[in-house]
């Protein structure tokens, strides 16, 4: 509150008016047709929050993109994922891991003997343990053996005898 | 699903009704505020109820980012004041001052022209202050004096609106001692 000065009274008297009876009632109907504004979401801090995430994918997409751009796959070349499973996978496993899927091919099986595989496996064993050297260095002035002769036998093809075929066998 | 989908939509209509009933408590509130603001510009009564109400239906249309209630008074009465004085602008030749024309209705003939000499010089006097005194003069005698209240509707410190008061009385009645003196060099 402030001393009042003459001249405020006057003032007062000037500005003392009062709106209609109706004039709440006018309003209310005047603004009942339209409805509240519906909160504007893109606008303000919402809008720069969505612009850095937009811009913030964006630029991960590039990295990313660029990353496996550098590194091909060449075509052809076979995951060693699957080299490994399929020297892993016996018959058996096959048989519980996929009971119920006919439409897949067999992988080819990878014969060794158990003797064989018994010294390989003693062979890792060994290197792992450092008890054998797994590439030991000869000295350059060791003398080469000369190459072994490569000796080819001749294949000897028997004929068929016409005789001996039943009459009306397939070939 | 359903249940969830009720029930949010249930939430939303609920805020909206909230919404509703606020602004309608806001209204309530601010009603003879915004119609003395563009009176105060106009001075007719029809007019600067047309003014109000406009400001109204505005505030209506906007009133999420306005709930707040010293917000909502000090966005209402800028807005009253800038929409009463367009319209001042715009319509001056059937611009009636009915103030006047009611105060002379309740007084003798002799009276009744004294004042309203005296009125429509004091009208005078205080069109001619600039925008920012003049704003401060009618808002101060709207909220009874109350300097915090034109304060905080004007956005300004207590202070800037004292001296704003102070250099607006003064500037009023250097005006009206010069209408005085005009006039009776004039007869």
């Amino acid at each position: 509150m402030v001393e009042h000065d003459p001249i405020d009274r006057e003032i007062d008297a000037l500005l003392d008016a009062e709106p209609s009876p109706d004039f709440v009632a006018r309003d209310r109907a005047h603004v009942e047709g339209e409805s509240i504004a519906p909160r504007t979401w893109l606008t303000g801090r919402w809008l720069v929050v969505a612009a850095a995430t937009a811009a913030a994918v964006i630029i991960v997409s590039a990295a990313l993109w660029f990353d496996r751009s550098s590194h091909p796959l060449v075509v052809g070349q076979t995951p060693p994922q699957s080299i490994t499973t399929r020297v892993v996978e016996s018959p058996s496993i096959r048989a519980e891991i996929s009971p119920g899927s006919p439409a897949t091919p067999p992988p080819p099986q990878v014969l060794v003997s158990p003797a064989e595989g018994a010294l390989l496996q003693r062979l890792l064993v060994a290197a792992r343990d450092a008890r054998v050297e797994p590439s030991p260095n000869l000295p350059d002035d060791a003398p080469l053996n000369p190459p072994l002769p490569i000796v080819i036998e001749p294949i000897h093809v028997e004929p068929l005898l016409a005789a001996e075929l039943e009459p009306g066998a397939q070939q | 699903m359903h249940e969830w989908t009720s029930r949010l939509a249930g939430d939303f209509v609920s805020a909206d009704e909230e919404l509703e009933r606020e602004f309608d408590a806001r209204l309530v509130e601010s009603s003879r505020l915004a119609f003395r603001v563009a009176f105060s510009v106009l001075r007719n009564r029809e007019d600067a109820e047309d003014v109000a109400q406009e400001a109204f239906a505005k505030a209506h249309r906007h009133f999420r980012q306005l709930r707040d209630r010293e917000r909502f008074r000090s966005w209402l009465v800028r807005m009253v004041w800038r929409m009463a004085l367009d319209r001042q602008r715009g319509d001056r030749r059937r611009w009636t001052r009915e103030a006047e024309h009611e105060r002379a209705r309740q007084l003798s003939p002799a009276d009744a022209a004294v004042a309203d000499e005296r009125a429509r010089m004091l009208w005078q006097a205080i069109d001619a202050l600039p925008d920012k005194l003049r704003s401060v003069v009618v808002l101060a005698s709207i909220e009874g004096h109350d300097l915090a209240a034109v304060a905080r509707l004007l956005g300004i410190p207590e202070g800037t609106v004292k001296s704003r008061l102070f250099l607006a009385r003064q500037r009023i009645k250097d005006h009206l001692a010069w209408l005085n003196t005009t006039r009776s060099i004039a007869r």
